[in-house]
């Protein structure tokens, strides 16, 4: 092993930066000593994260590694890839501490044995993210996109900040207009009949159908697109 | 380790790769339209990662699957390399022996990248390669273990990196080994003389450059650029035997290919041919390849004008 890995690690710092000849030297490099069985594994939810920095890392600095004279070049290569991999897990734990929680701290539970915090944990990453539920999971994000989409436009239409709902009205009554329209056809439960509304403020029932038809659905077609993303 | 095992290499799909999957497969109406998106964005976002890991830069803001109004309609997985051109990343589940191409990504493609998922979706691998050359005309299915090595698809990245571009030659610029053809073919049985003449109704303001290629065989390729004066380009290309050979190898394929791979024009040396030509036009900023074949060796010189 240790032979072919210095074969493969010459190869590679024989040839410069992007050239063809480096990247196909890294690409037998990396099959061989991603499959090194020291390299460290871990259970937090960015291990996989900073594994693929540390390939990134590997790949760029490999010139630089210098195999220890008193173990095996595979012993050392892993040491120098996982004193890599460490950092990046710690890094990892740092930035965003006040959310994430150390799973390996120890936690008393209430028969005084220690549990970390791991061990109490339902197995979300792999549960959320398997090939078997993956449709599950997406039923549920579109679910949730669509409710915040909904709840974007609810808001867009009540304040209607710049007014572009209210400046669409009928001739007749400017009161009459997209966001009222929309408030009381869409929002309101249930949503008021167009005959009624057409009663209240004196416009004709035929003039308020065209107008909620033709001016303020495509208007509100608009806003939904552009309230989207 | 178990050699014999075939090995491929290994991209971890972090946090962020499945953050990207969940935000484009939320956009879309249907859990099957999200379901595509969300593997399609991470096989897209493993191929990044790995050509990142070779120093190879990428552009997925340049690229229809990272475009929101593209990958609503269609079922893209590409990945934009800027000046090189667009690799298609396709996910190929567990099981699966085959990747099947959507109609719409049988252009404007250079090849296709096969991204094996594992079922927990923490890893993929990456199987391997398929020019887009290989596939045009054929099925858009292609088996898993028809598959090309990463090999060739670091080659086709480079290869479209020394692209040789032809108004430098305007210029005076010349690399890649094209040199004057009366340098190229000094030692050639055929005087330098007979190959540069220009026919009568040449434009005097064309530039001719030669360059020798080996395909098992060496010949001579020259290339004749004439700007004219329209926006158009005329281009001819002529193929001669080298080491003082009279003939050119029977057989002997020269075919011109477009951006994306589509062979526009062939033609084929018979038996004691002296020269084989191809004659075109290309508009301004027009990129070509030539590929040469004999047997089993093919040779491709790429060209943007």
């Amino acid at each position: 092993m240790d032979e072919q890995l210095q074969k493969l690690i010459d190869e590679v710092c024989r040839y410069q930066e992007a050239t063809a000849e480096r990247q196909k030297a890294l690409n037998k490099l990396l099959i061989i000593i991603q499959q090194l069985p020291g390299i460290k594994k871990d259970t937090h939810q960015d291990y996989l994260e900073a594994l693929n920095k540390t390939w990134e890392w590997v790949c760029r600095s490999i010139d630089k590694f210098k195999a220890s004279p008193n173990e095996s070049l595979e012993d050392s290569l892993v040491k120098w890839i996982n004193g890599y991999l460490k950092w990046r897990i710690k890094d990892l734990y740092i930035p965003d501490s006040k959310y994430t929680i150390s799973l390996d701290r120890e936690i008393g539970n209430d028969e005084g044995s220690k549990v970390t915090k791991l061990d109490i944990l339902p197995d979300t990453q792999n549960e959320s993210n398997s090939l078997d539920l993956l449709d599950r999971k997406i039923a549920e994000i579109q679910k949730c996109s669509r409710l915040a989409w909904g709840q974007r436009i609810i808001q867009f239409i009540e304040s209607d900040e710049n007014r572009i709902l209210r400046r669409c009205c009928t001739r007749v009554n400017a009161e009459c207009n997209c966001q009222l329209l929309a408030k009381r056809l869409l929002l309101a439960k249930p949503s008021h009949k167009i005959a009624d509304i057409a009663r209240e403020f004196n416009v004709s029932n035929q003039t308020l159908y065209s107008h909620w038809k033709k001016k303020c659905l495509p208007l509100l077609k608009e806003v939904g697109v552009k309230t989207k993303d | 380790m178990n050699s014999t095992q075939p090995n491929h290499l290994q991209v971890p799909l972090g946090k962020d790769a499945h953050q990207k999957a969940e935000k484009f497969a939320a956009e879309q109406d249907s859990v099957e339209k999200g379901k595509q998106v969300y593997l399609n964005t991470l096989a897209v976002y493993a191929v990044d990662n790995y050509l990142k890991w070779l120093d190879v830069e990428t552009a997925l803001n340049q690229s229809d699957s990272w475009n929101w109004s593209i990958r609503n309609f269609f079922d893209v997985a590409d990945l934009m390399l800027p000046n090189i051109g667009k690799i298609e990343c396709r996910a190929v589940l567990p099981g699966e022996d085959a990747l099947i191409l959507p109609q719409e990504v049988t252009r404007e493609r250079i090849g296709y990248v096969a991204v094996r998922l594992k079922s927990q979706l923490d890893f993929v691998e990456i199987l391997g390669f398929v020019p887009a050359r290989a596939i045009i005309g054929q099925s858009q299915v292609i088996e898993i273990n028809k598959l090309q090595s990463l090999d060739v698809l670091i080659d086709t990245i480079n290869r479209r990196k020394t692209l040789v571009n032809l108004c430098q030659w305007l210029e005076g610029i010349f690399d890649g080994g094209w040199q004057s053809p009366e340098l190229v073919l000094a030692g050639s049985f055929r005087s330098a003389a007979t190959i540069t003449r220009k026919d009568s109704d040449s434009q005097t303001n064309s530039i001719s450059r030669a360059k020798v290629i080996n395909i098992g065989r060496q010949i001579v390729l020259l290339m004749e650029f004439t700007p004219t004066n329209s926006a158009v380009f005329d281009i001819r290309l002529r193929v001669y035997p080298a080491e003082n050979t009279v003939h050119l190898p029977q057989d002997l394929q020269l075919t011109i290919l477009d951006e994306w791979a589509n062979a526009c024009m062939q033609t084929q040396a018979e038996t004691a041919n002296d020269w084989i030509q191809l004659e075109f036009s290309c508009q301004h900023e027009e990129k070509f390849s030539v590929e040469l074949k004999l047997g089993e060796i093919t040779t491709t010189e790429e060209f943007v004008v």
